[in-house]
């Protein structure tokens, strides 16, 4: 589990953070619906309405925190990626502790 | 001759062609610019018109004697102080001075309750990293697209049932949840774009986090915080619905003094004592904004661009 840090001063911003608070109003207001539909529902009044509205708003969810699994995915490809390409680079190019000799090779 | 003439004639053609192209660019670009000046003054004399024209009319109308009412003279005519007699007086039942004293303290309260809360809550939002962040901003932005109309009839049973109705704090804690989703994002987006090598370096130089927030982030966040107040101090005085359901004589808000304004002549709207009380009311939003202008252009100014 994730704690609470400082970030950084030169850290970049989560690109799923766009995301993430498209997802919360969404969930807000989902959450909202949910309460007024059994409200509806407990108080004998027609609920009807109201679910089919919380129907879409959970679809809604759906869909985002598909496309949030996928892009979180996507970047931890892209990030494997990257550090493999890092890995493979000749030793020389990332300056070698032996001055570029070629004595240390791994 | 014609062979030792022909490059030095050469070389001057080349010369005098790229001063003649030279100074077309110069032309096009002197041109290009003048026409962009232009554009950009016609838009902002658009923009100045549209605004200012409700609030001219505004005044007009409140120095027009009340049988011109409908009068469409563009200019000041018929002109008495009639209407701000009326409106100030309490003879007639109304009761504007009380009521800017409430908005004035209604306002200010939620201004710095919501600035307490949000400096706070954006300065974590900005400069930590914990699980769920963008959904807890998410939440708040989904908090403040919340209508309003939605919770009156919810808070009206509830304040009733804790005998809040005609108090302030049933007016303030409304005013707060509607104005702190403000205060949060703009204060957000403004401590992003803080140079956070500042606080560090107060950190190395022996402050606390405490004392580096209050002696570093604090005064440079300064012109944000002042264009926040302002903007929560705006919404919290302009606020109707609310205040016109959960208010009582004597802690009305000048929007709903307004709306139940009795004029001088009976069964007549008094439309001109409207439009004074409208300008009176006015005022104190313009001296703040005067007051604090330099400070707001920075704010507002700020967190727009990166680096």
């Amino acid at each position: 589990m994730r704690g609470i840090r400082v970030m950084g001063s030169g850290a970049q911003r989560d690109p799923r953070e766009t995301l993430d608070v498209v997802i919360g109003a969404v969930a807000f207001f989902a959450f909202a619906f949910l309460v007024i539909t059994v409200v509806a529902e407990v108080t004998g009044q027609d609920a009807l309405g109201w679910a089919l509205t919380l129907l879409a708003f959970v679809v809604l969810l759906a869909l985002l925190v598909a496309g949030r699994r996928r892009m979180t995915r996507t970047l931890a490809v892209r990030r494997t990626d990257a550090a493999r390409a890092a890995d493979d680079l000749p030793l020389d190019m990332l300056g070698s502790p032996d001055g570029g000799r070629g004595a240390v090779r791994r | 001759m014609s062979a030792i003439a022909g490059p030095a004639a050469a070389t001057a053609e080349g010369r005098a062609l790229r001063l003649e192209r030279t100074g077309t660019a110069n032309k096009v670009g002197k041109r290009r610019r003048r026409n962009q000046s232009i554009r950009t003054a016609i838009s902002a004399i658009v923009i100045v018109v549209w605004c200012v024209a409700p609030f001219y009319w505004m005044i007009v109308t409140s120095f027009r004697d009340v049988g011109f009412t409908f009068d469409t003279t563009p200019w000041f005519t018929h002109f008495t102080w009639d209407n701000y007699v009326t409106a100030l007086s309490t003879n007639l039942g109304n009761h504007l001075g009380r009521a800017l004293l409430n908005s004035l303290i209604i306002g200010a309260v939620t201004t710095v309750i919501c600035l307490l809360f949000g400096i706070f809550a954006a300065y974590a939002l900005a400069r930590l990293d914990f699980r769920f962040k963008g959904i807890v901003m998410g939440v708040i932005l989904g908090a403040s697209m919340f209508p309003g109309v939605a919770l009156l009839t919810p808070l009206f049973q509830l304040f009733t049932s804790w005998g809040w109705i005609g108090t302030y704090q049933a007016l303030i804690l409304p005013d707060i949840s509607f104005a702190l989703p403000l205060t949060v994002y703009t204060l957000t987006s403004f401590f992003r774009e803080m140079p956070w090598d500042l606080e560090e370096a107060a950190r190395i130089d022996g402050c606390t986090p405490a004392q580096a927030f209050r002696k570093i982030i604090l005064p440079l966040a300064a012109p944000a915080v002042f264009t926040t107040a302002i903007l929560a101090f705006i919404a919290s005085w302009n606020e109707y619905l609310i205040a016109s359901q959960l208010t009582t004589d004597a802690t009305q808000t000048v929007t709903v003094a307004i709306a139940g304004f009795t004029g001088s002549q009976p069964h007549q709207e008094p439309y001109t004592a409207v439009m004074a009380a409208g300008v009176v009311v006015t005022i104190p939003l313009v001296i703040l904004v005067l007051i604090f202008q330099r400070r707001i252009v920075a704010g507002l100014t700020a967190g727009g661009v990166k680096g």
